[in-house]
């Protein structure tokens, strides 16, 4: 297969309803296909064989994998080759009026008619012109055929022809618009007990932070219920501040009303209780020793180290055993009260975790480890759960949208239709006037249209006609 | 206010079982008017069709006004059971506007029976008036219900169409079996269930626009693969296939009207099978 015929595929009609069904089957596949599971959950599912061909067939991120990407960008390319072929071609015959009949059109097309009248013709060709715009509603245009003479144009809706590039290019603006927000963008979270404020989001990835560029504090967290409990509305009333300084704005946000500010959005997600811990690190080496107060989820620093991090992943307020665990290990209890479970990340940003409890602080494995730590209190505090989006890609989305929706209207409601209307002598004091019509894209949807201008061009002419109507 | 009446309003449910037994009426009067010719029946059938529209939308309108008096009042779009509700107004709508055109009640026979099933359905729902949880708090909710259901129900419409279609095209041009004889040409039926596919799909995709934008103000995302989210896609791409089926040589005919049958097929899962099988955001709809 040579360039051309490579070229000509992807230009081609075929190869879009082709991936738009292929793209339509694999997506299937990810709605049975649980998303983003962990490998144990999968192997809980699928057992181990099943759960290594789903990861490793990338079927437990379907939509991100690099085979759904490149379909998406292959119809991408489809329509970008498809719409730079066609367009120069539409434009150009868009600027200038239909190009005359044929010879024959007026005999061949399949809408057409013709009147026999009887008057004379100066009047008759001074009036046609008038009754083709009231039977059209539209003023015709004049136009000279070397067969004919003058003939008259009626022309409706020529830039409907526009429809499907306005539609193609709302798609790739959208298509673009998703990926400016994923590249430029993020969407991270942000945890606030009452009276405690933040200037950084968590990303959901990683154990990053992102810089708002300014502080946002929960003055108050507020939950209502309708009287039979179902939930009426999450409410964080919060205030926006410069970093360290002046306030900028108060606010409340709840769901479905978000807040945005310099193109921070910020959503009620979730509220809850979140332990708040004090925990103490000793450097086992350097022998220093210092105090932490952390949450879940937020990694701090470690005290006399450089840059290492470490951060609480998980917690129970009463760690309870399994009556066989607790069979086959020292543990004399079952309940072993609060417990963290903490990970200390290598430069790779990976880590195993491991226990700690408050009330037992020299249980577990925990010679090898550079660091000791102690957990010395905690404390449950109520919090409201914001999530933080930064989009930059929307507008495009929304833009591409709405035209979408246009060029649809456009392409599938409105065509462009033609009429020409030529009026000739056919014998003494007989004059026919011949009409006949086509729509560029629909033309069986056009007949029934037809037939109605038709019956209105009629009765304009009725003052003349030779024959009576209602025989038509 | 909600525990005062439990149930809500118990004069809509009645009247929507009166609706399924209008229905039903306008469906024998079709398959008389196939049988025997009789173009009374068929315009009694028309009439039957509007006389179940309008007590649907009258029983639509007292369910709303019962949810304002409970103090939740909101437009009756929240929940299977007034989706449901809706979906089957809309399909009557929808085959009402278009049988004026088509002029040929063999299209009615096969219609309706999606109506008042989709109808006899609710009746293994909870009708209960519910207020909203605060999600579901919001104007989009009611833009995405409407222009969904719309489309919904124009593919519907264009499904049936389809079917006749296979029917008539069976056995080649010249087999004229007791339905075929019924039939407008094959050629018709082909551009129709095209026309009402092109009013389908700009519907379903505002449909999916604007469920997009809710979502985006209620989570922050857009588009976040959940599984009704998917299946919306895959019934929008299922569509654009057919429509450009119609541009490509050889797609045209049978071809497309298979992707029409499978395309609503596969809105049917979007709608309930979503819910049956699979979990995800909106499994709300599941009460
Ligand atoms: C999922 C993506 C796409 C959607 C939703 C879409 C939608 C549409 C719609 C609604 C129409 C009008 C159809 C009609 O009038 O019956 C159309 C026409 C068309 N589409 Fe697409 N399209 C898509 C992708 C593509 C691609 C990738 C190509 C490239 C080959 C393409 C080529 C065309 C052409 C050539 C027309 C007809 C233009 C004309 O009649 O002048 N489309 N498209």
């Amino acid at each position: 297969m040579n360039i051309n015929t490579l070229y000509d595929r992807l230009l081609s009609v075929r190869l879009t309803i082709f991936l738009c069904i292929l793209l339509a089957i694999v997506s299937v596949v990810g709605t049975v296909i649980p998303q983003n599971l962990t490998a144990e959950q999968y192997g809980n599912l699928y057992g181990q064989g099943g759960a290594r061909l789903v990861t490793g067939l990338g079927l437990s991120d379907l939509y991100h994998s690099v085979g759904f990407v490149l379909l998406l960008c292959l119809l991408a390319a489809n329509l970008v080759a498809c719409t730079s072929k066609r367009l120069p071609g539409t434009w150009r015959s868009l600027r200038r009026d239909a190009s005359p009949p044929s010879d024959t059109a007026f005999e061949n097309w399949k809408c057409r008619e013709a009147f026999v009248c009887s008057a004379n013709v100066e009047e008759m060709e001074e009036r046609l012109e008038g009754v083709v715009a009231k039977a059209f509603g539209k003023r015709p245009k004049r136009k000279t055929v070397e067969s004919r003479g003058q003939v008259l144009l009626v022309e409706k809706n020529r830039y409907a022809r526009l429809g499907p590039y306005v539609a193609h290019v709302s798609l790739l603006t959208i298509l673009l618009g998703t990926l400016w927000g994923a590249v430029q963008g993020f969407k991270g979270g942000l945890q606030l007990a009452e009276g405690e404020a933040s200037s950084e989001a968590w990303l959901r990835t990683g154990a990053q932070r992102v810089p708002l560029g300014f502080q946002i504090r929960c003055d108050r967290f507020v939950f209502e219920q309708y009287p039979n409990g179902t939930p009426k509305e999450y409410r964080s009333e919060v205030t926006l501040s410069e970093v360290g300084g002046e306030k900028i704005k108060s606010g409340t946000i709840r769901v479905n009303h978000p807040l945005t500010y310099r193109g921070i959005a910020f959503y009620q997600s979730t509220y809850g209780s979140l332990p708040e811990l004090n925990l103490r690190v000793r450097d086992r080496e350097g022998g220093s020793e210092s105090m932490v107060t952390t949450r879940l989820n937020a990694p701090f620093l470690l005290p006399g180290s450089q840059g290492e991090r470490a951060m609480v992943v998980s917690f129970q307020e009463n760690l309870r055993i399994p009556e066989e665990m607790a069979r086959i290990t020292s543990f004399s209890k079952r309940s072993l009260g609060p417990a963290a479970q903490i990970v200390v990340f290598d430069d790779k940003g990976f880590g195993e975790p491991f226990w700690v409890f408050r009330d037992h602080p020299d249980m577990g494995k925990k010679a090898e480890r550079p660091h000791k730590f102690v957990m010395e209190d905690v404390r449950l505090m109520s919090y409201t759960g914001l999530q933080v989006v930064k989009d930059p890609g929307a507008p495009l989305v929304w833009i591409g949208c709405t035209f979408l929706v246009i060029g649809f209207l456009m392409a599938l409601l409105m065509d462009h239709e033609i009429v020409w209307v030529a009026g000739e002598v056919a014998a003494e004091n007989e004059y026919r006037v011949r009409v006949v019509g086509r729509a560029v894209r629909h033309p069986g949807i056009y007949a029934a249209r037809f037939d109605r201008q038709k019956f209105r061009l009629r009765r304009g002419l009725s003052p003349w006609l030779k024959k009576p109507l209602g025989d038509l | 206010m909600a525990e005062e009446a439990p149930g809500g309003s118990m004069t809509e449910p009645t009247l929507i079982r009166l609706c399924i037994f209008v229905y039903m009426g306008s469906w024998v009067l079709y398959l008389l008017h196939v049988a025997f010719r009789k173009k009374a029946m068929g315009l009694a059938g028309d009439v039957a069709v509007l006389a179940g529209l309008v007590l649907q939308t009258l029983s639509i309108g007292v369910r709303w006004m019962e949810s304002h008096r409970m103090g939740i009042g909101h437009a009756p779009l929240s929940n299977l059971y007034e989706s449901m509700v809706f979906f089957a107004w809309t399909i009557a709508l929808i085959y009402l506007i278009f049988a004026r055109k088509f002029q040929n009640r063999l299209l009615g026979a096969f219609v309706m029976p999606l109506v008042f099933l989709a109808l006899a359905s609710t009746s293994l729902m909870n009708p209960e008036i519910q207020p909203l949880v605060p999600a579901l708090q919001s104007n989009w909710l009611t833009a995405h219900v409407i222009t969904c259901f719309l489309g919904y129900a124009a593919f519907a419409v264009a499904f049936s169409l389809s079917l006749l279609y296979l029917l008539k095209s069976r056995g080649g041009e010249g087999a004229e079996g007791f339905l075929q004889a019924r039939l407008p040409p094959a050629d018709l039926l082909d551009e129709y269930s095209y026309r009402i596919i092109a009013v389908g799909f700009p519907m379903l995709t505002l449909g999916i626009i604007t469920g997009a934008a809710w979502a985006n103000e209620a989570w922050g995302t857009y588009w976040s693969w959940d599984p009704k989210e998917t299946w919306s896609l895959i019934v929008w791409l299922i569509y654009a296939a057919y429509l450009h089926a119609r541009l490509a040589r050889g797609w045209q005919g049978r071809r497309a009207a298979w992707l029409s049958i499978i395309g609503f097929a596969a809105t049917l899962f979007c709608y309930l099978g979503v819910n049956l099988f699979l979990s995800g955001l909106h499994s709300y709809a599941t009460g």
